[in-house]
């Protein structure tokens, strides 16, 4: 079956997972183009691929990519945006699920002379490029599980290790900011303001949504004791006026929600 | 993917809009009035208008009223010009054609007399046409033919002389009527399925009056015979004549239901004019009586052998009316109110009344003579007719338990009352908790020799061993199940009707004879019925009632009393005590064989039990000894229980813990097993038992990849709340670290204080105890507070909800809290945990068990236990399951909110606050909208499943199983396999992808197990030795590829699994998917250009079909056993 080469400035390229396998996935890639660059994925040397399927991983990246020059890093990501995943990764706490759909992939070339080499590779391969080979298998399924099942059980020890690594450098920083926000304290900056907190000699109430809600509160309450109801007489026409116009809808409501309910033949008992 | 919607769904509520100048123009007195009216009693306004719909429904049009009456009129003159036909003769037969059968049951070679046909004397319209008081949309029409002077004799009433006579009569009439082009159809019919009173039905012919029937019934004027002839306590009918036994030695025995049933003949016409009195002037009459008609028939009370009937309800008002309870000026709505209360307040099986109110006939009978004579007493305007001659006691207290709960829906304001009265059918199946059906009546004649006393009853019956035995039976049960049941009724059948060319069906013959029982919860399951101390007379009393079943037992505080054991020890058999009690009892005193008896109770268990899945049901014929030997499997209950156990001295293990640097404030669980709506509770593992399916590390087993998987061994989630503290960190991660430290720290006290297998990982705590394994989790409440923070572009801190944070609230803050309240439903209803059980298995079964969340369910049953009007709270897992298909299939989802009471939180103003809410922000709202006090608006538990199509797929399949399993219940299907509603249909689907057996760790808890090699929960021996080796925890491979196939093409398709067990994934491509598309981003996963297109032209995108059908096998490889593909739909 013959594919088109290119779709919308892509790059078409077919794969497979194995040699065995009937059908296959299509990368799509072509360089990288965005209006705010990130230092780690250069425009002129990056390559954006999109539709990369979840059982391909780094590793296949690299091996297919390497025949268009040295790769210097791949990028695995479920969006694309084009900042970086998170820069530090622990090894057993992670803020979000790891992804298992499709992916999109960013390969940064040590060259930006791969580039065009990329756009070429298709033409390459008579057949489609094999993702699980013999060398370096792509363990999935149960396999797969298995060892995630070993992997979600680390050691203790490494685990507290890492624990308290954390938690020193955590407590370090923490308290270097606080000596700084002491240091600080009622120096105003270039523009003149002062930073208040909640530590302050003078402590200050956080600015938060309930604080916010309950001054807005008290405000109205005073507004309302200085108002007067009911005491002049355009006051007490628009109030009985406003009344009877709110019985009206709640009737006209009413024998709404039964003609609905009519039409909804909810009256038919049997 | 499900096929549209058969029922048009309503648009969403909009608001009411009014023009400026409408709403603020002058008002008129009279509009003012109405609107401070309907500002002051907003809730009964509605409930008015709401009937008057109703009415107006169920009335008969006036156009179509007017059709009637012409028709009617040539039908009168049809029967007014009958010929007349000469039989000198009553038992001659010549007369007639062949195939026009006199409806008679009994031996008419008897009969003497003379007989000869003419037209009728008068044919006049009686009852509910004529006060068109009739309900839409069958009519039935009461034309009352009298018979002609021709026909009678004096002292018709002696020996069935009347009764033969009326019944060639009524053949006579067939026969003349058969073939007009007036009448589609005549058939005969027994009127309330008394044989000795059969009529002639007439089916109209003509397309405007379908669905009219028309009654003709034979009969007498008023004063044909003297009435106190007829009096119940006079004997009209000779033993001599009656047995054709010259010998036997005549003792003239009351004959109260034949002298009945000839005076019902006599009165129809003062019965109208009674009634017609009633209704003049008073425009309420009508409307209250088809409001209690509607009501009668919503509970099938209305219709049948001893009913309630419409015309009983109406003489009823009459009397109230008379009473003063009523007057002339009530609305239809205070009618029914008034007649709901009294009903609930009387009791006429012991203080009948009587419309008579002419006390000066000194013949007159006091009630209390017909209290003797009869179970249920209401005497006509004369004074001798007992209106309620064929009424058991059974149905008038079912009417009275009916009325008693009107009573509350009517002032309960929370509650739909008027969709509970009159709107919501309340079906005999799915009213009671057991019932059972006689198959074989013919056993009743047995029964009616073995009931002393019952030889002048039969003869006053004419020889109906039903009717006879009846009262009889009922007495029985009631004295054997005692405080077992609080009510037990007698299902009412339709009365039969048959053609006229066959001969008649002896009463025998109507059918199965059906009783519903409603246990009593604390006493239907006692094991022990104590009787009274050994060697008195009431012990001999006992054991003749008892029969061998008596034994003597001493008992704990040293008396010695007769007392009978029933067989049980799981939940299960103790409730079908009452099954063995009925079975014994039906067989020693009614000599009625427990194989022609059908009791309907726990033909689901099987579905619930795991180790029963190999072996049958027990047979309903298998003897209660039987089952000592060999016990019923169980269902869950007990498994159960001891979890809870286990789980209780866990928290007592985790609250005890020396030296834990903070209290913790809380243990709480969160796993269904811990509310009792697990479907499957575990049971506790060996670590030995691995059998080589896992490897060892350290002391933790893992899977490993070549092998079978490890048995299913669940994770019970247990979520530690720790107490707040300034140590506690202010960033999330840190919070993470923290907890993760706590996790170490807890396995390891738990480990040295309490010898505790434990293993601790970042996120939980895996504690094997007992053999079950046990995830603690800690949490703190800061978390989620942090989570919520976000910043203004201003700089200012606000709480946004965010799904980390919802997930985690969930988790550790809404689940706890339902577990504990469902917990305390259990407590309360026993049969909770039996429907939750059953729902969810059906909601997997189906296939659904990855669309619809499990609390859902647990909440969708709790309601029904919390609101189960209109009927009363389920007292089976059986009756509580049919009533959970029947809320998913007949809840308008659309349109009202299921407001879920938990503890009695919410008040009237809640109520009002989320109705008006959900009806403002309907398109907002998730489509299964669950409100709990607690979450009062937002519908947590349903808010992203079940999405629209699955919602209406599920109510679907619901209104299915309804169907299937209430045929099934009542005995009307043949097929009796009751598991077919858990074997979903696949024919719909595009894919199934079939799995591997051996990989499906839960394949033991199938539907239809082949006795699969799963063995579980063996309590012998071996579970004293402690196991020092965690087992795989929670490893579902079948789980884990549905999520990467959800995760991979959840935009393409749907997929739908069985979690218990099933060994094949189906799917349904998403249609809007596959139509191609330029190519996009965002949208190119798995997609592929379509080939063949000319370069100038942008290729289209398609889905990559082919590739995807490969990647299931790549995903789930070693899973996945092949690949099979249904449809070609996906060919493009």
């Amino acid at each position: 079956m013959t594919h088109p080469s290119s779709v919308a400035g892509f790059t078409v390229l077919p794969i497979r997972f194995s040699s065995k396998s009937k059908a296959g996935h299509f990368l799509y890639y072509r360089e990288h183009r965005v209006r705010d660059e990130d230092a780690t994925k250069p425009a002129s040397r990056t390559l954006f691929v999109v539709n990369v399927p979840p059982y391909c991983n780094q590793e296949c990246l690299e091996r297919l990519f390497g025949h268009c020059g040295k790769i210097e890093s791949v990028f695995l990501q479920e969006k694309p945006t084009s900042s970086n995943p998170s820069d530090k990764h622990s090894k057993y706490f992670t803020s979000t699920e790891h992804t298992q759909g499709f992916q999109f992939a960013f390969v940064v070339f040590q060259k930006s002379s791969s580039i065009p080499k990329a756009k070429q590779l298709p033409s390459k391969f008579a057949e489609p490029f094999v993702l699980s080979t013999v060398d370096k298998p792509i363990p999935t399924g149960y396999k797969k599980w298995c060892s995630q099942y070993s992997t979600a059980r680390p050691d203790v020890g490494d685990l507290q290790k890492e624990i308290d690594e954390f938690m020193q450098e955590h407590d370090t920083s923490v308290q270097e900011e606080e000596e700084k926000a002491k240091e600080q304290e009622g120096v105003p900056d270039e523009e003149g303001w002062i930073t208040v907190t909640r530590k302050s000699a003078k402590p200050a109430v956080a600015r938060t949504e309930k604080n916010q809600r309950r001054l807005r509160a008290k405000e109205r309450k005073k507004r309302e004791k200085t108002e007067l109801l009911n005491f002049y007489t355009f006051q007490m026409r628009e109030s009985k006026r406003e009344h009877i116009a709110e019985l009206r809808k709640k009737f006209e409501e009413d024998k709404q929600k039964i003609a609905q309910m009519k039409a909804a033949r909810k009256f038919k008992p049997f | 993917m499900a096929p549209p919607p058969t029922k048009s769904s309503s648009p969403p509520l909009k608001r009411a809009k009014l023009s400026k100048g409408a709403l603020y123009k002058p008002p008129t007195s009279e509009e003012l009035n109405t609107l401070k009216e309907t500002d002051n009693v907003y809730q009964s306004n509605l409930f008015r208008m709401q009937m008057g719909e109703l009415i107006g429904e169920v009335q008969v049009k006036e156009t179509r009223k007017q059709l009637i009456t012409k028709t009617l009129q040539e039908l009168n003159d049809v029967l007014m010009n009958l010929p007349s036909q000469d039989v000198d003769e009553v038992t001659d037969s010549a007369w007639c054609q062949e195939d026009v059968k006199c409806p008679t049951s009994w031996e008419r070679s008897q009969v003497k007399g003379q007989m000869s046909f003419h037209k009728p004397a008068s044919v006049k319209v009686v009852g509910s046409f004529l006060l068109d008081i009739l309900t839409q949309p069958d009519l039935g029409i009461d034309l009352a033919v009298e018979m002609p002077q021709a026909c009678r004799q004096p002292k018709d009433y002696l020996n069935f002389r009347y009764h033969h006579k009326r019944a060639l009569y009524c053949a006579y009439l067939a026969n003349q009527l058969r073939g007009h082009n007036l009448v589609e159809e005549v058939k005969y019919c027994w009127k309330d399925a008394n044989h000795m009173r059969p009529l002639v039905v007439l089916k109209l012919a003509g397309k405007t009056i379908k669905h009219v029937q028309v009654n003709l019934y034979p009969c007498l004027p008023e004063g044909n015979f003297k009435k106190s002839r007829l009096l119940p306590s006079k004997s009209n009918i000779r033993r001599q004549w009656y047995t054709g036994n010259k010998e036997v030695e005549e003792t003239f025995p009351s004959t109260p239901h034949y002298n009945s049933s000839i005076l019902a003949d006599m009165s129809m016409e003062s019965h109208l004019h009674c009634l017609y009195n009633a209704a003049m002037d008073f425009p309420g009459f009508k409307d209250g009586i088809l409001l209690l008609k509607v009501w009668l028939r919503q509970r099938q009370l209305d219709k049948g052998g001893h009913a309630f009937s419409g015309f009983i309800m109406s003489m009823l008002v009459a009397y109230l009316l008379s009473k003063r309870v009523l007057n002339k000026l009530m609305s239809g709505y205070q009618v029914f109110r008034n007649v709901v209360h009294y009903l609930a307040g009387c009791d006429w099986t012991t203080d009948g009344i009587t419309l008579c109110r002419d006390t000066s006939d000194k013949d007159l009978p006091t009630i209390k003579e017909f209290h003797q004579y009869f179970d249920v007493v209401f005497l006509d305007s004369s004074g001798y007719l007992n209106l309620c001659t064929n009424m058991t006691k059974a149905t008038f207290q079912q009417v009275r338990h009916e009325a008693n709960l009107a009573k509350v829906y009517l002032d309960a304001p929370t509650l739909d009352g008027f969709d509970c009265l009159f709107m919501t059918p309340v079906p005999f199946a799915r009213k009671f908790d057991h019932i059972f059906h006689l198959d074989d009546l013919s056993q009743l004649k047995e029964s009616s020799k073995r009931f002393k006393q019952l030889e002048d009853s039969l003869m006053d019956h004419g020889g109906d061993h039903v009717r006879t035995c009846l009262p009889r039976l009922i007495e029985l049960l009631h004295r054997g199940l005692g405080s077992r049941v609080s009510m037990i009724a007698v299902h009412l059948q339709e009365d039969k009707q048959w053609s006229i060319s066959d001969t008649p069906p002896k009463p025998e013959d109507l059918g199965p004879l059906t009783f519903g029982l409603l246990l009593n919860p604390e006493f239907a399951g006692s094991v022990l019925e104590r009787g009274p101390e050994a060697n008195t007379p009431e012990a001999e009393e006992f054991q003749r009632f008892w029969g061998e079943r008596s034994e003597l037992r001493r008992f704990q505080d040293g008396s010695i009393c007769e007392a009978v054991v029933w067989p049980g020890q799981t939940a299960a058999e103790k409730r079908l005590i009452c099954s063995h009690v009925i079975k014994h009892l039906l067989k020693l005193h009614a000599g009625i064989s427990p194989d022609t008896l059908t009791y309907v109770g726990g033909q689901l268990d099987p579905i619930l039990s795991l180790s029963g899945m190999s072996t049958p049901h027990p047979t309903p014929d298998s003897k209660p000894q039987d089952t000592h030997q060999d016990p019923h499997p169980g269902t869950g209950e007990e498994e159960n229980v001891t979890v809870l156990q286990v789980y209780n001295e866990l928290s007592k293990d985790l609250r005890g813990l020396k030296g834990f640097p903070l209290v913790m404030t809380s243990v709480q669980g969160i796993s269904p097993t811990l509310r009792y709506t697990e479907v499957f509770p575990p049971t506790p593992v060996h670590a030995r038992r691995s059998g080589g399916r896992a490897r060892l590390h350290g002391y933790v087993q893992v899977p490993v990849s070549h092998q079978p998987c490890p048995e299913w061994v669940p994770a019970i989630k247990v979520i530690c709340q720790l107490e707040g503290s300034g140590k506690w960190p202010d960033d999330v991660p840190a919070i993470q670290r923290i907890k993760a430290a706590f996790h170490i720290r807890l396995a390891d006290m738990l480990h040295k204080q309490c010898r505790l297998v434990t293993f601790a990982t970042p996120s939980y705590v895996d504690v094997l105890k007992e053999g079950y394994v046990f995830r603690v989790e800690v949490a703190h409440r800061r978390e989620i507070g942090l989570l919520k923070e976000t910043y203004t572009p201003d700089g200012m801190k606000v709480l946004r909800d965010n799904q980390q944070s919802l997930e985690l609230e969930r988790r550790t803050v809404m689940l706890p809290r339902l577990t504990s309240t469902l917990h305390g439903i259990q407590q309360q209803h026993a049969s909770f945990s039996g429907t939750v059980r059953l729902a969810k298995r059906w909601v997997c079964a189906q296939l659904l068990s990855n669309h619809v969340p499990e609390e859902t369910i647990d909440l969708l049953v709790a309601y029904l236990f919390l609101q189960p009007a209109p009927h009363i709270v389920p007292g089976s897992p059986l009756v509580g399951f049919l009533r959970f298909l029947h809320l998913l299939s007949s809840h308008d989802w659309q349109s009202a909110p299921v407001i879920i009471n938990l503890n009695n939180e919410l008040q009237d103003s809640d109520y009002d606050e989320i109705r008006q809410h959900f009806s403002e922000h309907r398109s907002q709202l998730p489509p299964m909208f669950l409100a709990t006090p607690t979450d009062k608006l937002n519908s947590v538990w349903s808010q992203k499943q079940p999405a629209a199509q699955i919602l209406r797929r599920l109510l679907e399949l619901a209104k299915e199983s309804l169907r299937v399993l209430t045929s099934q219940m009542m005995g009307l299907d043949t097929n009796t396999d009751f598991k077919q509603i858990f074997r979903p249909p696949l024919d719909l689907y595009d894919v199934v992808i079939h799995l591997r057996p051996k990989l499906v760790p839960r394949r033991g808890e199938v539907v239809d197990g082949s006795g699969a090699p799963v063995q579980r929960s063996t309590t012998d021996g071996s579970l004293t030795e402690k196991s020092s080796q965690l087992p795989v925890v929670d490893f579902d491979p079948v789980s884990l590829y549905l999520q990467e196939l959800q995760s991979c093409y959840g935009d393409l398709a749907l997929f739908f699994y069985d979690r218990h067990g099933g060994t094949f994934i189906t799917l349904l491509w998403n249609p809007s998917a596959f139509q191609s598309q330029p190519f996009k981003v965002l949208q190119a996963k798995s997609m592929m250009p379509q080939p063949g297109t000319s370069s100038s032209k942008q290729p289209m995108m398609t889905p990559n079909v082919e590739a995807i059908v490969e990647d299931f096998k790549i995903l789930g490889q070693g899973l996945v056993q092949s690949v099979e593909i249904r449809t070609e739909k996906w060919v493009i």
